[in-house]
Order: C-alpha cells, then structure tokens, then sequence
C-alpha cells in the first residue's frame, strides 16, 4: 500500500510549525512518531495536504519536573519517557502503561506520548482499508450520516486506545497547547469531546507541546490495567487506571479511570465521592465494579476486536482489579 | 533400524537456506525488478453477490500511464477446479461476483498509483442478489443459489460407511452424539501472495509467485491461457510459507499473465495483506456431529460423524477438505465401524482450502466427546486414547494398510513425561491438562498429482547439481533435498548445487502439500543418488580394480569398505567418467504404493496413501475465569515421523505447529464478520501468537522406521499441529471442568461458558448447537 501525496515538512522549532500550521490548519496534520497515522494513511483515512513531523524540535522532547509538576514534551518518545528517573520515582504507573504498548521494537522507539495521548480513536469498521470502507458504506468518520456499529446513532463512537491515556487522567495531568491566541493550559479531564468524528477540544492550528502531571502531595499507591487479546501488539480492550493517597488509614485522594471503551476515557467519580474520606474497605471493590459495568453500558458499541457484552462485563473487571490493587485491597 | 554410520542424515545440520533468509538476503516475489516492468491492480467486487450487467473500461484505458485493462471478456472462459468436476471458479469473473473481493477487472500501468486510479475510472453497473453468509441459511430450501448447476448450495458431498454402524450402536454400552462448531482460520503466511509474470517473443510466458506445486500452477494456466505447457514456465523464488494456503490456484496468477500477454512486458502484481486473506484461500467453518458409540472399556464400536463445511464461493480442495478430517480420524483411532457424511456448502464468503490444522471441530470434537465418555465410565484420558490408539500393521476403515505407527509410543511418552495422570486427578483450581492425537497421511496422490523425478549431474570439480520439482515454501526442503543428496554421494552440502521448482528445467513434482515432500521428492532424490553413485562405482572399479558391490562415496572419495586411505578422490572419477564417454547422469523417480482407483467422492476405499504419521500433544493451561484469559505453562508433543532426517528441523517444525495450532489455532485464530465483510483481515485483528505467549515446548521426536520412507522418514510436524489444538481444547476444559465445543476458545467464549455452566448439569458440551444433518437429495423435477 502507497502513501497518499502530501508535503512533508520536518522544521525544527515549535515556532516554525505553528506556522504552518496557522496557514493549513486542519490540512496540515501532525507526525508524532507516526506508528499508527502511517497506516491510517495508507488507508486513506486521512489524505492531509501537508505532514508536519515533530521529530526534529527539541523543545518538544524534553522532561523535567518543576516544583510543582512532572513536564513531560508531547514529543518525548514513548521509551525516553519510560525510561525517564523522574519519571520511575514519581509516576510508575506510567511506566506500566508504556511498556504495554505495541511493540517493544516499533512503537516504544518511535511512538511519542503526545502522539499516544492523540492516538486517533479505533473502531473495526473504520480502521479498514478504502476498499473495504467504500464496500460497506459511509460513516460519520468518513462522510456518511450513520454509524455502521450502532445504526441510527447521531455521532461516531470509536474508541480512544491510547494506553496513557486513562493513567495521566488518573494523574490529574494536564496539557499545554500552543498556537490560537498563543499558549493555553487545560485539564486531560476537559479534553476529551465523547465525539468519535472529533474526539479532542483541540483548534485545528494548535499543537499539543506539553503533558503535565502535578508531583503528588503524599505517595500514591496506584494501578495500571489492561485487557488484550494478546500481550503485545494489541490495542487494549478495556483498560483502568486507579491512583490513591491514603493517610492514616483514611483515603484522602482516589481517581479511577477506565477508558478504551468509547471515544472518551471514564472517570468514575461516583466511586471516587463515595469512597473518600473513609478507611479503604472490600465494599469499595463491588461499587468500582458496578459503576464501571454502568459506565459502560452506556458507552460500548459493538466496534472493536471482542463483543460488546464481553467488553463491558470486562470494564467492571478491570475496574475492580485496580481498585483493589491501588487500595491494598486486592 | 538406521543405518548409524550416516555422516549427514540424522544430523542436526543448520539449515542450507538460513543465512540467506536470516540476513535479508533471500528474494521474494515482490522484491522482483524487470525492465519496462508494469504494476497490476485488481479491482474487486464490492458485493457478495451480484450479476456483472457491464463493464466500462474506457475511460480507465485512456489514463495516462494505464498500459492494458482486462475484463471476463478477455479470458478464453475456462473454469478452473481442482478436479475436473469440481471446475466452478471463472478466474476472472464473466457474469457474476459470488463473494465480496471476486476479481471483475484489473489493470497494469507504469506505477502502483496510476494503477489505483485507473481501478477507479472502471465502472461496473451490478444488479445485487441475496446473499447467504452461512450453512444454515445456504441449505435451506429458499436460500439463493450461489451456482445454476448445484442445487441447495451444496458443493460436494461426500458418504462413506464401513462396517455395521447400527448393529454397532446397538450393542454398545454407552452412545453420545454431541456437535462441535469452529469458525473460519487463515494462514498468515508472513509472505503476501505476489505474482510477476513476463511474456517473451516467442509466446511463453515465464511466471514467479509463491506456491505449493510449480508444475500445478503451469497445467492451470495453460489451460486458461490455452497455452502448451512448455510455453508457461514457472520460476523458482524464495517463499514465505504456505500452511496449505499455497496448493491451489489464484485467479492473481491468470490475471498477471493476462496483462502480461497483452502488454508484452513484465506484470507485477503484489497483493495486501487484506488480500492475501479474503482473495487466496482461509480455512473453512465446520459443524460436526459426532455419534460414539463404546463399550464399558471405552473401546468405540461405532462413530457416526455428520460434517458440514463452510466453502465459501467456490470449490478450490472441495473433495479433499470435505474427507481430510474423517480420514485422519479413521488412522489416528482404531474405529471398527463407522459412518461419515460430509457436505461442503456454497456461501458468499471468500473460497476456502486446506490448512494446516484443517478440521478442528471434527478433531477437537473427537477428542473432547472421548473425554466425556471417559468420565460417565470412571476411564482416565491417557487409558480411553490407548484403548482406542491405531497400532501398526493394521487396516484403515477405508482400507489403508498401515506400515509403520508408534502412537502408543507418543501417548505414553507424552503422559510420562508430563506426568499426565498425577496433574488429571490432582485438581488445582483453574489448571488443567489435556491430550490431543491424530494422524496425517504423507500425500495423497489421488486423481490429480503424480510422482516426483530427479537428476543429478556432475562439475568437473566433482561438485553435483540435483534437479528436482520439489518446491520450498518455507519447510525446508531444499535442505532436506541436498542433505540427502550429499549422504549418498559422500559429498559436503557444500558442494550440491539444487536446481528445483522450475517447471521449464526441472522434471515434474506432486508438489509440497499433503505432506508428501520428503517422502516422495526425497525418495526420489535418493533414488538419483543411487543411481549417480552407481554409475561413479562402474568407473571407480576399474579404476580401484575393485567389485562395484565393494565400495564406499564418503568425504569426497571412492574407496573400498575398510580401507578409506586407498580410495580415489571423488572429482578424479567424474573426470575420468567424462574421458571414457560415459558422462555421470543419476535418474530417479517415486510414486507412492497407493489404490490409484481410489477417489475422493465415487470411490473413497483402498490405499489411500503409502505411510502416515501419529502424533500426541499434551498442553497444560492456566485459566483466568474473570476475564476467560489463558495461559499456556507447558507443551509436550510428540511424533512418529519414521525417522527424523534433521531433528533441528523437525524440533523446529513441532515448535511452530504448536504456535499455530495449539497457541493460535485453539486460543485466539479466527475470522469475524459482519454480513460479507471479513472484520478482522489483518496480522493487527486477526490474532496469530507472538512470541510473549509461547509456552515451555518439550519436543519428543519418535521413530518407526517406515519401509516405504527414504530412511525411513515420514513427515514433520502436521500430528502436532493437529493435536495440539486438541490437547489445549481438552486442557482448557479440564481447568474449568466444562466440555468445550465451539472454538477458538477465546476469552469472550470461555466466560460465556463459565457463566452457563452454573446453569447446567450433568456431562454435556458447553453450548447446546443445532446438530449437523444429512441433507436429504433434492427431489427430482
């Protein structure tokens, strides 16, 4: 399979790509490591007028932590990152997701954590070759009215596969952006639309240049995971992440995330209001559980590589297993 | 027993093609370059099924760059079919497209993207039919018909019965019928199909593709290009596996040669890894209902087996892959009376073929209702496969001699050295154990395939060359060729050039499907050997003033036995042979001791093929019932493979049988659909093991000596292939202590399971399936 035609530009400062990007816009699409949007060019899902690879800014590859936070640049590679110092004391909950992406050879090397954090959203009936697509009919990702997953369905339900994703939410992380009107800080939690056909709250000339994860204020006790039909290569197809500080006994912070279920991750924060506050108990596991069945239901489509009912009985699965492993519970 | 002084044969010896493939050295199809060479692309129908009312390539033809466009129109219209009544497949299609990826036009241009255009500047008017996409729905009475001639959709049936079933059944303590399901698998050879095809001056056209048989592909095509045979000269190139998904014949080939022929220049076409899938050939769908009927041994009196075949749309290895199962059954156990129906069902789902575990519900079914029975009869695993175990020197059902056996040996070796029995009683909670046997036959050369030939000719520096029609597509047997080419002339490996695989040089092949490559291209290369050999000895004699009878080819020397220092140097003979006139030319030819009145359909009784091979697998698992994930801890396989020629090799062989038959095959492979659209097309969704989940694998290589095998060799490899699918069915079961019967078992399977078990009781199959049937004929209008 060919690449489609497009420009490529490789510059070497953020300045001159958000130039580029000011004049192109949405037809001048980001290469962060490029693991998947190769592919998803070569099956024509994308055919953008210009590639503008990140590869060569350094500004964008640096980590360092502040006083108050772990900066991590949006084109840090996925195994500088996890093999970072700051990166193993302070969120090794991150350097679990990491090491479950893809393979160890192509995608640790090469993938970036801005560009897994953007990894464009899965579904089976779109992720296919433009053979395939056009034989089986337009979508709303592809210029149709309809969802072939979820027949009369009013917007795009594809999946947000990103295995960092669920961890930096449940790390509060928050992202930087530069380009519009200059530079703008918000909260992973904000980011995400729930629309598969444009799941970000991102402007077409911005460029996401840094992930921050503020250091937290006690030790966090945390769990990272992850459900795949084999243990590399695959996509995850339920993932959770959990992130607790508990203080003379009481849970003081509790985050539980699952994602990989639609195009947006889930934060669970009925669990998080119900638990805080109080000594962690077993009850916690069954309301994690339930909750996350719940979540679920309400957002699993039958797109992805196993069943809808077996991916949301899943999602109470994992739920429960990292609540349990971050609350010592397990 | 082995001759013990073989200098190479028996030895693990590296692999004469390793270093070329190791280092990227080693050229495939695609990495071809001709000059003047043109790009192919196909366009493929977007419907499972629809009548083709017209094609418009003209404006497709005007494009810049666009060399040639071809439509039905330009064939000769010839069906190919494996058989000569199995001749269902237009290989470019003329009125209809019966499933969604049939070839209706392609186009050669000057680049791959010029090619894509022109495919989109062909317009096609279709006129859509219903579409039937499985067994059920395409036998019933209404369903629409997928071919004129073949009515309800069934594509092949085939009936075969021996003995006295009922009177069996009657006598018989304990009777089961239970139905096992599997769904489609593929190859996933890591090598896309490729084709290059190059028309010269004087009307030949020269071919390169992967394959299983060379000499195959030429007769297809020069039926359809109504060429003579001499004129379509397929080439050798190095493959990248095949696993059954090889042998037949593409329409990629006629396509490419077509283009070729009309542009007078050298065709590429090279397919996607989608195409690889949905346009060559993926294993079938099977419905089995097997009705066991034992005593209170566990001895089995009768088996009735009803199997139904998804085929996909057209017929390809139809006969064979509607009988391959019940055959490696009838030789793995020894069933006095048995009945087998089988019918291969049209559906508008890409064409389907043999595989290397081809038949799991059949096996798998086979193996778990044993199981069960042994259960109900308080009989252990280990003691209902001895009970029924095939011994040498016995008679198949459908009247196979069996020369050579050692499955006692395998099913023993493997519970021993497993500790089978201590694990089976000893229940720790989500482990289990299991054991799968079956049988292979090593070719069956019925009705389409003959022999192989060899030759083998000499340099003057004493260095030979073997011309054999073998073909390699990954197994090794070009090593295996030259290995024993170079024992019995007492040559290194070193200095055997091979000629193979080609069909303008190289004398004719059954070709490297059916497992019959060593025993009959390797009997055949022997035979040459010995021939060339006798012919170095009649001059060595004169030359040593010795008996012929009395002399040894060993280290690149002719000598007397016992007095190696005394010889003549091999090269010194060769020269001395061309002196004399009497140039070295070895000759040898096999064909394998079998009923050549035997037929797959009209006649299903006789030898059917001269040696078969046993196998037993034993796989322990691990279970994780929340999520329905297993883990593989350990495999231990063995195989009576008569002898083992390189155990390198087939340790190698009984390693990536277990990945795809037991890891992959029972574990995770299979195809998904919606309506005609295969969902899961390539290596990302559709789940083929890595290496991350491979378990512990303990190889037991055991040797019977076949009479009929070059040293006694049989085949490597396909026993553990099938058997170990049957013994991770079995263990996984055993964890849970559920009878699994719809497979692969993955996670989503094996949850659903565990969650109506809690519902049932008593010892039955996880999920209650709609039995297969015999299919009553149709009434005559």
């Amino acid at each position: 399979m060919r690449l489609p035609p497009f420009e490529y530009q490789a510059p070497s400062t953020l300045d001159e790509a958000l130039k580029i990007k000011r004049g192109q816009g949405a037809a001048a699409q980001i290469l962060a490591g490029g693991t998947d949007l190769i592919v998803n060019f070569k099956h024509r899902l994308f055919s953008p007028a210009t590639v503008i690879s990140l590869n060569n800014i350094a500004e964008l590859k640096r980590i360092e932590v502040t006083h108050d936070a772990l900066v991590l640049g949006a084109g840090a590679s996925l195994a500088e990152v996890a093999s970072h110092p700051a990166v193993n004391e302070h969120f090794p909950i991150l350097v679990k997701a990491i090491d479950s992406i893809g393979a160890l050879g192509i995608q640790r090397f090469r993938g970036t954590i801005g560009g897994n954090l953007l990894l464009q959203p899965r579904c089976i009936f779109y992720n296919q070759s433009h053979y395939w697509r056009m034989s089986k009919g337009l979508c709303h990702r592809t210029g149709g009215k309809d969802c072939l997953a979820l027949e009369g369905s009013d917007s795009c339900h594809s999946i947000c596969s990103g295995d960092t994703v669920p961890t930096l939410l449940a790390l509060s992380a928050q992202l930087a952006l530069a380009g519009g009107g200059g530079k703008r800080v918000a909260p992973l939690a904000e980011f995400f639309t729930g629309r598969g056909e444009s799941p970000w709250n991102i402007m077409p000339e911005e460029i996401l240049t840094e992930i921050r994860i503020p250091l937290p204020w006690a030790p966090i006790s945390w769990s990272y995971q992850r459900l795949a039909l084999r243990p590399a290569v695959d996509f995850p197809l339920v993932n959770a992440a959990a992130a607790a500080i508990v203080e003379k006994g009481k849970l003081e912070h509790f985050r539980l995330v699952i994602a990989a279920l639609g195009p947006a991750p889930m934060v669970l924060r009925e669990v998080e209001a119900r638990l805080k506050g109080a000594a962690p108990t077993r009850e916690a596991l069954d309301l994690a559980q339930d909750a996350a069945v719940r979540v679920a239901e309400g957002v699993v489509v039958a797109n992805a590589s196993a069943s809808k009912e077996y991916r949301i009985q899943m999602a109470g699965a994992l739920a429960r297993r990292a609540t349990g492993e971050a609350l010592g519970l397990a | 027993m082995p001759d013990d002084d073989y200098k190479l044969i028996g030895k693990s010896v590296p692999r004469i093609d390793a270093r070329a493939k190791v280092t990227g050295e080693a050229l495939f199809t695609a990495d071809l370059k001709f000059p003047r060479m043109l790009v192919a692309k196909v366009l493929r129908s977007p419907h499972a099924h629809a009548r083709i009312l017209n094609v418009d390539t003209s404006r497709a033809e005007k494009l810049r760059g666009v060399h040639a466009v071809v439509t039905g129109k330009d064939t000769a219209g010839e069906k190919w079919g494996v058989f000569r009544y199995t001749r269902d497949q237009q290989l470019l299609c003329v009125d209809k497209a019966r499933y969604l990826g049939d070839e209706v036009a392609a186009v050669a241009a000057v680049d791959e993207e010029t090619a894509e255009e022109a495919l989109k500047l062909i317009f096609v008017d279709y006129e859509p039919l219903p579409a039937v996409f499985d067994f059920w729905s395409a036998v019933a009475p209404d369903a629409p018909r997928i071919h004129d001639e073949y009515p309800r959709n069934i594509n092949v049936e085939v009936k075969i019965e021996v003995g006295l079933v009922d009177e069996a059944f009657r006598n018989c303590r304990l009777v089961r019928e239970d139905t096992f399901l599997a769904e489609e698998d593929s190859y996933f050879m890591s090598e896309p199909y490729a084709v290059v095809a190059n028309c010269h001056a004087d009307g030949s056209v020269e071919i390169w593709m992967p394959n299983a048989s060379p000499h195959t592909k030429a007769k297809a095509l020069s039926n359809a290009l109504r060429l003579p045979l001499s004129q379509v000269n397929v080439r050798k190139i190095t493959i990248g596996g095949a696993f059954g998904g090889r042998s037949d014949v593409f329409p990629a080939e006629f396509i490419c040669s077509l283009l070729s022929i009309k542009t007078q220049r050298p065709v590429k076409l090279v397919y996607t890894r989608e195409e690889n899938t949905i346009a060559t050939r993926m294993g079938h769908a099977m419905l089995t209902t097997h009705k066991t009927g034992v005593d209170k041994n566990g001895k089995v009196l009768a088996r009735e087996s009803i199997c139904w075949l998804d085929g996909g749309a057209y017929s390809s290895t139809g006969p064979i892959a509607t009988s391959v199962p019940f055959l490696c059954h009838e030789q793995a156990y020894n069933v006095p009376n048995v009945r087998f129906y089988g019918y291969r069902i049209y559906t508008n789902k890409p064409v389907r073929g043999m595989i290397r575990i081809h038949g799991r519900s059949f096996a798998c079914g086979v193996d778990t209702q044993l199981d069960m029975i042994g259960e109900e009869l308080g009989i252990d695993p280990v003691t209902m496969r001895l009970v029924n175990a095939r011994r040498p020197g016995e008679t198949t059902p459908t009247g196979s001699h069996v020369a050579s056996c050692g499955l006692v040996e395998c099913i023993e070796q493997t519970a021993e050295q497993s500790n089978f029995l201590a694990k089976f009683k000893k229940s720790v909670p989500n482990r289990g154990i299991g054991m799968g046997v079956n049988s292979v036959q090593t070719g069956f050369p019925l009705g389409i395939r003959g022999g192989s030939q060899a030759f083998i000719k000499f340099h003057e520096d004493g260095g030979a060359t073997v011309i054999s029609g073998v073909v390699d597509n990954g197994q090794g047997n070009d090593n295996m060729l030259v290995q024993i080419a170079a024992e019995e002339l007492g040559l290194p490996m070193s200095e055997i050039r091979l000629i193979s695989a080609d069909t303008e040089s190289t004398p004719t092949d059954a070709g490297s499907y059916s497992m019959i490559s060593t025993f009959g291209g390797g009997n055949a290369v022997k035979r040459a050997a010995e021939d060339a050999r006798a012919q170095l000895f009649e001059v060595a004699s004169e030359m040593l003033e010795a008996d012929p009878e009395d002399l040894v080819a060993r280290d690149r020397k002719i000598f007397v036995r016992g007095a190696p220092d005394a010889g003549v140097p091999l090269p010194k003979v060769v020269r001395q042979a061309l002196l004399l006139g009497r140039p070295i030319m070895g000759r040898g030819a096999f064909n394998p001791d079998v009923d050549q009145r035997r037929e797959w359909i009209g006649n299903p009784s006789g030898q059917l093929s001269q040696a078969f091979s046993f196998g037993a697998t034993v796989a322990e698992v691990e279970v994780d019932p929340e999520t329905g994930q297993v883990k593989a801890l350990d495999v231990t396989c063995a195989q009576d493979c008569g002898f083992a020629l390189n155990p390198l090799i087939v340790e190698g062989q009984f390693e990536g049988s277990v990945a795809m038959g037991g890891q992959g095959g029972m574990l995770a492979e299979e195809h998904r659909w919606h309506n005609g659209h295969c969902l899961n097309p390539t290596m990302l969704e559709y789940k083929i093991p890595t290496i991350k989940e491979m378990p512990r694998i303990k190889p037991i290589i055991v040797e019977t000596i076949d009479p009929g095998g070059p040293y006694g060799a049989k085949e490597a490899g396909m026993s553990v292939a099938m058997s170990s699918a049957q013994a991770y069915c079995c263990a996984v079961g055993h964890a849970l202590g559920i009878y699994f019967n719809h497979y692969p078992l993955t996670p989503e399977r094996i949850r659903d399971a565990i969650e109506r078990k809690q519902e049932s009781k008593g010892i039955k199959t996880a999920w209650d399936i709609e039995p297969a049937r015999i299919i009553p004929p149709e009434p005559k209008s």
